[in-house]
C-alpha cells in the first residue's frame, strides 16, 4: 500500500504540476499567471471575493443580480457590446454565481488576450449601472428562476434545505434570491454594493494558457494599475448556534416519483474534517459499488437514483444525501437503508480495500482535474481565495491522503447525526392533503 | 435519469448566466498576430475482425480512454421501443467472469470509468492501468452474461424514468417535436411508453446483442497516453475472439421535408413558462457545402449571446433567459430550429419575434460586420474545440464514417472564411423556412393558446405524443360575475338603452346549406310588445311561414296549415316580446349560471349555463359567440351548435351578421342582407 503511494506521487511530480507566478497590485489585485503553449487560446479570469453570503437580509440575490448586470457595459463599453467584443473576437464568455463568489471569464484566442484585460478593467474600473439596464436584467433573473426552479422538478430543493439548515448565517438563502427583494431595490443600492464588493482588493485575476508572462504583467499594468483600491471588504462573521434538533418538512412538488433529502450542516470547505466528509460521501456513493448505491438501487431497488455529496462552502455547506424513488416505492422504503448506511459508517471501520479504492478514487479525479486552461484559471483563483494559496492546485490531493479510515468514522459520528440534519420529502402535488 | 443529476448540480453549484505602458480606453486592443490552431495528429489500423481503430496519442496527463461506437442505421423497436436501450445497459451488467458487483468494484477500485449504451461502450482511467482497463473491456465485448435480475432492474429503472419524464417539459418537448416531425412509426418519432417497456424480454436484449455487437461495424477510438504500436498490439490481442457476422440494415427513408406549417401543443397545467421550439426536418447530407454557409448564418441568428435571438428576446424584450437556435446534420435527417423557454404570457409575442428574425435573414442581406463577427466566433469556437484531443478523434470518426475528404476538417476554416452575404441569403431561404415551420410548445394551454390561434389551429398531444381533444381549462376569473358578463354584452351591442327603446325590426337574411343548390331566404319581423313574423321562401314560394299576433300563433307553408299552441305558441310569445331576444334574460337572470372563463376555439370566453344550453361570450369583445345545446329528438340526443361567426353594425346596433348553425351532421350558414327597424317596418307583414 505504502508503495503503491509512492508511484504515484512520482508520476504526480513528473507530469502534472502546474506552474504558475502570482502578486499583488498595488491596488490590492491579486494576480496569478499560468504559462500553457500547448493551443493558441487563453482563458482570463476575475473572481470577485462576493456571494450570496455578503448580502442583506432584506436584499437577497444582488450578488447574483450583479453578476447579470455587469454584462450591460461600460463608461467606454456600449450596452449589449460586452458579448459582441468577445464573441467577435472569436471569445467564448460567462459568468457565475455562488454563495461565496462572482466568477467571471472570458475564453480567448491567445493573441486576443488583451481584449479580456481591456473587458475585465472596465468591468471593475466603471461599469456601466442604469436603470434599463436594471429592469431588463430583473425580468430576465426572473426567467432564469422559472427555467431554473420553478418549472424544473426537484428544482426547489435547496433553496428548502438552506432555509432551515442556516437560520442565522447568510447561508440561509440560495444565489437566486428574493424576486421581491429585487423589485424593491432601487438604483442607487445598486451602485452602492457595486462600490462595496468589486473593489481590486477583493478581486483576483487568473489568466492561463498561451500567454508570455513578462508582457501580459506590463498590461495588467497598465489595464489595472490605476483603479484605485476599495476600502477592505469583510466577510460575514455570523456565528450559527447548533440545529439542536432534527427538522422536516414535506414539500409537494409537480414531480411522479417521491425524493428525500437529508442535509447535515458542515464545517468549513478548508478544514480537515471536511476533507474527510469528501471522503465519506465516496464510501457511499462513489460509483456503483459504493455501499449506497450497490443497497438501494442494485439490491432493495427501493430508489432509482442515490447520491451523497459535500455541498462544502467557504463558511460550512451541507453534507447532503439524495435519493429519489423507483417507481412505486415510497420514501419510507427507502429510509431505513439510508439510515443504516450511516450508522454502519459510524460504527464500524472501514475495510482497508474499501479505503484504498476510496484513496484510488481521490488521485484518479485528481490526476485528471486540470487538463484545460478555463478550468485550471478558475481552480487557482478559488485556491487563492478560500485557502490563500494558490498551490493547492498541486497539493490539495495530501489532504485527502492525510484522511485515516478512523477521520472518516470520526466525522460520520460527529457531523452525520438526527440532531444536526433537515429532512425533507418531496411528494407528488397529487398526493397533497385537501385543506 | 441523467437529466436529473445535471439539474441538482447545477441548482447546486452555481446560477451561470451565459455568456503598452500607456492604454486608450476608449477601444478595444488592437489584436496581435493569430496562432493558427493545430489539430491533434491520429493513426488508424484494421483488426482482422473489420474493427477500425483511431488512436490519438496526447501524453500530457497519465490517462487513458478507449470508446467503442457502432456505426448501426436507424432503427424502429416498435411495440418494444426502449429495448435497443436496456440492452444497451445490460452489456455491461456483468459478464461470465464477473457478476455486476464485481465488474463495479474493480472498476470503481482503479478509480476508473465505464459504461455501455446500445451503440458505445466506454472506459477511462490512469493509464497506469492499461492493461486492465482493455481486460475488462474485451471481457464485456466477448462475454456479457445478461443476468435476468439484472433485465428486471433495468426495466423497472426504466419505467421510473418514465413517470419522472412525465413532469420533466424537456422530455415532453423532445417527444412531442419526434411525433409531429417524423410520426410515431419512424426511428426519430416513436415514443417509448410503460407499456412498450413492459413487452421487453431479455432474449430482445440478447438478440440485439448478437445481432449489431459486431466489429465489421465498428469503431474503436482509443485517446492518450499510449502509443499506436502499443495500442494495436493490446487490442489485436484482447479482441482476437470478436467475431465479423452480417449485420441487417433498415435504410429508413429520408422524412421529407413538410409543405405547410402546424402547431402542436402538450398542456402541461402547472407549467410557469412555455418551451418553444420552432424548426422543420431540412435536406441537407453530411458533407454538404450548405453547411458552412448555414453555419454562419445560424451564428447570426441565434448562434449564442450575440446572436439576433438572444439580443432580441433576451436582452431587448426580457420574455426568456435565453433563446438560440441550431441545426443538426444526420445522415437520415437533417434538422433546423430555434427555441428558448418564455414565461407563460409571452409565449405568443415571443413566436412573433422567432418569425421575425427568422424572417428576416431570409430577406434582408446580413452586413459585413455581423458577416465577420460571425466567421470569428465560429473560427474561435474551432479553435477552443482543439484543446481537447477528442476533438480530433471526432474528426476521424467523421471522416471514416460519412466518407468525408481526409483534410475535411483541415480546410474547415479556408472554407467557413470564403462564405459571402449572398450565400448566407441564400441557404437562409432554402434552410430557415418560415411557411412550414412546425411549432411545437409544451406550456400552460390555459395562458398561452388564446395567444396561439393567430398562428395557425392548434393541434394538441398528450406527453407520449399521440393526439387528443383540445382541454377544456375552466376557471374563476377575477371581478366577473352573469351580471357583469350580460351588462358587457349589452353594451357592445350598442348599450341597455337603445336595445330596449327599439320598437321594430324587418330582417332579411338568406340560408346556405352545404349540397343544397338553390337559396333560401329568410325574413323575420317584430314589432313589440306582442307581433312575431317568420317566413322562409325558395324561388319565390312560401316553405314555411309562422305569425303570432296578440296571443294566437298560426303556421302555414308547404305542409299545411295549422293552429300552434303549447310549447310552440309559448316559443313565439317569448320571440315577441323583445326587438333582441336576449334583453328577455334580464327577467330571468336567476335561471341562468355564470360558469367561469375558458377557451373555445382558441378564444377566450365567458361560460354561462341555462339548463341544457351552454353560452360563450368573447371576453375581448364582450359579444355572445357561441352556444350549444343537447336536444332529444327520435333518433337520440342530438348537439345544436350555433356559431356567430361575424357580427354587423345596423342603425347603431350590433346584430349577427354571419351565424352557423349544426346540428348534428346538418350545417348550414345564415347570412343577414338587411335590416330595418322601427318606423321602416311594415304592420302587413304580420297579417
Amino acid at each position: 500500500m505504502i508503495l503503491s503511494a509512492l508511484a504515484v506521487s512520482t508520476v504526480l511530480g513528473a507530469q502534472n504540476t502546474i506552474k504558475f507566478e502570482e502578486y499583488d497590485l498595488d491596488n490590492g489585485l491579486h494576480v496569478i499567471l499560468h504559462e500553457d503553449h500547448s493551443t493558441p487560446i487563453a482563458a482570463v479570469t476575475l473572481l470577485y471575493h462576493v456571494g450570496s453570503k455578503n448580502e442583506d437580509t432584506e436584499r437577497t440575490g444582488f450578488a447574483h443580480f450583479f453578476e447579470h448586470l455587469l454584462f450591460e457595459g461600460s463608461e467606454n463599453i456600449e450596452r449589449g457590446e460586452f458579448d459582441s467584443y468577445v464573441t467577435n473576437a472569436g471569445g467564448a464568455l460567462n459568468a457565475n454565481t455562488s454563495q461565496d463568489r462572482t466568477f467571471y471569464f472570458e475564453l480567448l484566442p491567445s493573441n486576443q488576450m488583451e481584449l479580456g484585460l481591456w473587458l475585465e478593467s472596465e468591468r471593475m474600473l466603471h461599469a456601466n449601472i442604469q436603470d434599463i439596464g436594471v429592469e431588463t436584467q430583473r425580468e430576465v433573473v426572473k426567467e432564469e428562476k422559472r427555467q431554473r426552479v420553478d418549472n424544473q422538478p426537484y428544482g426547489s430543493w435547496l433553496e428548502n434545505m438552506m432555509k432551515r439548515l442556516y437560520t442565522e448565517h447568510p447561508y440561509n438563502w440560495v444565489p437566486i434570491g428574493s424576486m421581491d427583494h429585487l423589485n424593491a431595490a432601487q438604483l442607487e443600492e445598486f451602485m452602492a454594493f457595486y462600490k462595496k464588493f468589486y473593489v481590486p482588493n477583493n478581486a483576483t485575476l487568473s489568466i492561463a494558457g498561451d500567454i508570455d508572462v513578462e508582457k501580459t504583467k506590463e498590461q495588467i499594468a497598465a489595464y489595472f494599475g490605476d483603479i484605485p483600491r476599495g476600502a477592505d471588504v469583510v466577510q460575514p462573521t455570523v456565528q450559527e448556534p447548533a440545529l439542536g434538533g432534527e427538522k422536516t418538512a414535506t414539500i409537494y412538488d409537480n414531480i411522479q416519483l417521491p425524493a428525500i433529502m437529508m442535509g447535515y450542516r458542515m464545517p468549513p470547505q478548508t478544514s480537515d474534517d471536511a476533507y474527510a466528509l469528501q471522503m465519506a460521501s465516496s464510501v457511499l456513493s462513489g460509483g456503483p459499488s459504493s455501499r449506497m448505491y450497490k443497497r438501494l438501487v442494485d439490491q432493495d431497488q427501493t430508489a432509482l437514483q442515490v447520491f451523497a455529496f459535500p455541498f462544502s462552502l467557504e463558511q460550512g455547506g451541507a453534507f447532503i444525501t439524495f435519493s429519489l424513488a423507483n417507481a412505486g416505492k415510497t420514501i419510507d422504503d427507502m429510509v431505513p437503508a439510508l439510515e443504516e448506511e450511516i450508522s454502519t459508517l459510524q460504527n464500524v471501520l472501514i475495510s482497508e480495500r474499501e479505503f484504498q479504492k476510496i484513496q484510488n478514487q481521490m488521485e484518479s479525479n485528481f490526476i485528471q482535474s486540470n487538463s484545460k486552461m478555463a478550468g485550471i484559471a478558475e481552480s487557482l483563483a478559488d485556491y487563492h481565495t478560500y485557502y490563500g494559496d494558490a498551490n493547492y492546485i498541486n497539493t490539495e490531493i495530501e489532504r485527502y491522503r492525510s484522511v485515516t479510515r478512523e477521520d472518516i468514522q470520526r466525522v460520520a459520528q460527529k457531523y452525520l447525526v438526527k440532531d444536526n440534519r433537515v429532512v425533507l420529502r418531496y411528494l407528488p402535488k397529487s398526493d397533497e392533503p385537501a385543506e | 435519469m441523467k437529466k436529473y443529476l445535471y439539474s441538482l448540480i447545477a441548482v447546486v453549484a452555481v446560477f451561470t448566466m451565459t455568456a503598452q505602458t500607456t492604454i486608450d480606453r476608449s477601444t478595444a486592443p488592437t489584436p496581435g498576430p493569430a496562432r493558427v490552431p493545430t489539430i491533434a495528429s491520429y493513426e488508424s489500423f484494421e483488426l482482422k475482425n473489420g474493427l477500425k481503430v483511431f488512436v490519438v496519442e496526447d501524453h500530457k496527463l497519465p490517462r487513458i480512454t478507449m470508446s467503442l461506437i457502432l456505426d448501426r442505421d436507424p432503427m424502429v423497436e416498435g411495440n418494444k421501443a426502449g429495448y435497443v436501450s436496456i440492452a444497451g445497459d445490460l452489456i455491461g451488467a456483468g459478464t461470465a467472469n464477473r457478476s455486476k458487483a464485481e465488474l463495479d468494484e474493480e472498476v470503481d477500485f482503479m478509480g476508473a470509468n465505464f459504461g455501455t449504451s446500445a451503440t458505445s461502450m466506454r472506459m477511462g482511467g490512469l493509464s497506469k492501468y492499461t492493461d486492465d482497463l482493455v481486460e475488462i473491456m474485451s471481457d464485456v465485448l466477448l462475454n456479457p452474461s445478461f443476468p435476468q435480475e439484472e433485465f428486471d432492474k433495468l426495466k423497472s429503472q426504466m419505467i421510473s424514468g418514465l413517470k419522472a419524464n412525465a413532469d420533466d417539459l424537456d422530455a415532453i418537448s423532445g417527444n412531442l417535436k419526434g411525433a409531429t416531425l417524423y410520426g410515431l412509426e419512424h426511428p426519430y418519432g416513436e415514443v417509448m411508453t410503460e407499456a412498450t417497456v413492459e413487452s421487453i424480454t431479455l432474449a430482445d436484449c440478447k438478440n440485439y446483442f448478437s445481432t449489431y455487437f459486431r466489429p465489421n461495424i465498428a469503431y474503436m477510438v482509443v485517446i492518450g497516453d499510449i502509443t499506436t504500436k502499443d495500442a494495436k498490439k493490446k487490442l489485436s490481442k484482447a479482441l482476437k475472439g470478436w467475431k465479423a457476422a452480417d449485420v441487417p440494415e433498415h435504410g429508413y427513408d429520408k422524412t421529407s421535408v413538410p409543405a405547410a406549417g402546424r402547431i402542436v401543443m402538450v398542456d402541461k397545467p402547472s407549467a410557469v413558462q412555455s418551451v418553444v421550439w420552432l424548426g422543420n426536418v431540412i435536406d441537407l447530407p453530411q458533407g454538404h457545402p450548405d453547411i458552412e454557409p448555414l453555419r454562419v448564418a445560424n451564428q447570426i441568428l441565434g448562434g449564442g449571446m450575440s446572436g439576433r435571438l438572444f439580443t432580441n428576446l433576451r436582452e431587448d424584450k426580457a420574455f426568456t433567459y435565453g433563446a438560440y437556435s441550431s441545426f443538426g446534420v444526420d445522415e437520415l435527417n437533417s434538422t433546423f430550429g430555434a427555441s428558448a423557454k418564455v414565461r407563460n404570457e409571452v409565449t405568443d409575442s415571443a413566436i412573433v419575434e422567432f418569425l421575425f428574425e427568422i424572417g428576416r435573414m431570409r430577406t434582408e442581406e446580413v452586413s459585413d460586420e455581423d458577416l465577420v463577427a460571425a466567421k470569428a466566433s465560429l473560427s474561435g469556437a474551432f479553435g477552443r474545440s482543439l484543446e481537447s484531443t477528442s476533438s480530433a478523434a471526432g474528426f476521424a470518426l467523421n471522416i471514416a464514417r460519412y466518407g468525408l475528404p481526409a483534410d475535411y476538417y483541415n480546410n474547415y476554416l479556408a472554407r467557413l472564411e470564403a462564405v459571402t452575404a449572398e450565400d448566407v441569403m441564400r441557404v437562409s431561404k432554402e434552410y430557415m423556412r418560415t411557411d412550414n415551420l412546425t411549432i411545437s410548445i409544451v406550456g400552460k394551454a390555459q395562458d398561452v393558446a388564446a395567444g396561439l390561434a393567430a398562428f395557425g389551429t392548434v393541434e394538441y398531444f398528450d406527453a407520449e405524443g399521440q393526439s387528443t381533444d383540445a382541454p377544456t381549462f375552466l376557471f374563476m376569473p377575477e371581478g366577473v360575475n352573469l351580471e357583469t358578463v350580460f351588462d358587457n354584452y349589452y353594451e357592445a351591442m350598442g348599450g341597455i338603452d337603445a336595445l330596449k327603446a327599439l320598437r321594430a325590426i324587418d330582417m332579411k337574411a338568406h340560408l346556405e346549406i352545404p349540397g343544397m343548390p338553390g337559396k333560401i331566404k329568410m325574413r323575420t319581423a317584430k314589432m313589440v310588445p306582442g307581433k312575431f313574423m317568420m317566413e322562409q321562401s325558395m324561388q319565390g314560394m312560401t316553405v314555411m311561414k309562422m305569425t303570432y299576433v296578440d296571443g294566437v300563433g298560426k303556421q302555414s307553408g308547404m305542409q299545411g296549415k295549422k293552429d300552434l299552441e303549447g310549447e310552440e305558441l309559448e316559443n313565439l310569445k317569448e320571440q315577441a316580446a323583445y326587438v333582441v331576444d336576449e334583453l328577455a334574460w334580464m327577467e330571468d337572470v336567476e335561471s341562468f349560471t355564470f360558469e367561469g372563463q375558458t377557451l373555445m376555439d382558441g378564444k377566450a370566453v365567458y361560460q354561462v349555463s341555462k339548463g341544457d344550453k351552454t353560452l360563450y361570450f368573447d371576453v375581448a369583445s364582450g359579444l355572445f359567440f357561441k352556444s350549444t345545446e343537447t336536444t332529444e329528438t327520435p333518433q337520440g340526443d342530438m348537439a345544436v351548435t350555433t356559431t356567430i361567426e361575424e357580427w354587423g353594425e345596423f342603425g347603431g346596433v350590433k346584430m349577427p351578421k354571419v351565424t352557423k348553425q349544426s346540428a348534428g351532421q346538418q350545417q348550414f350558414t345564415i347570412i343577414v342582407d338587411s335590416v330595418e327597424f322601427n318606423e321602416d317596418v311594415k304592420s302587413k307583414l304580420f297579417k
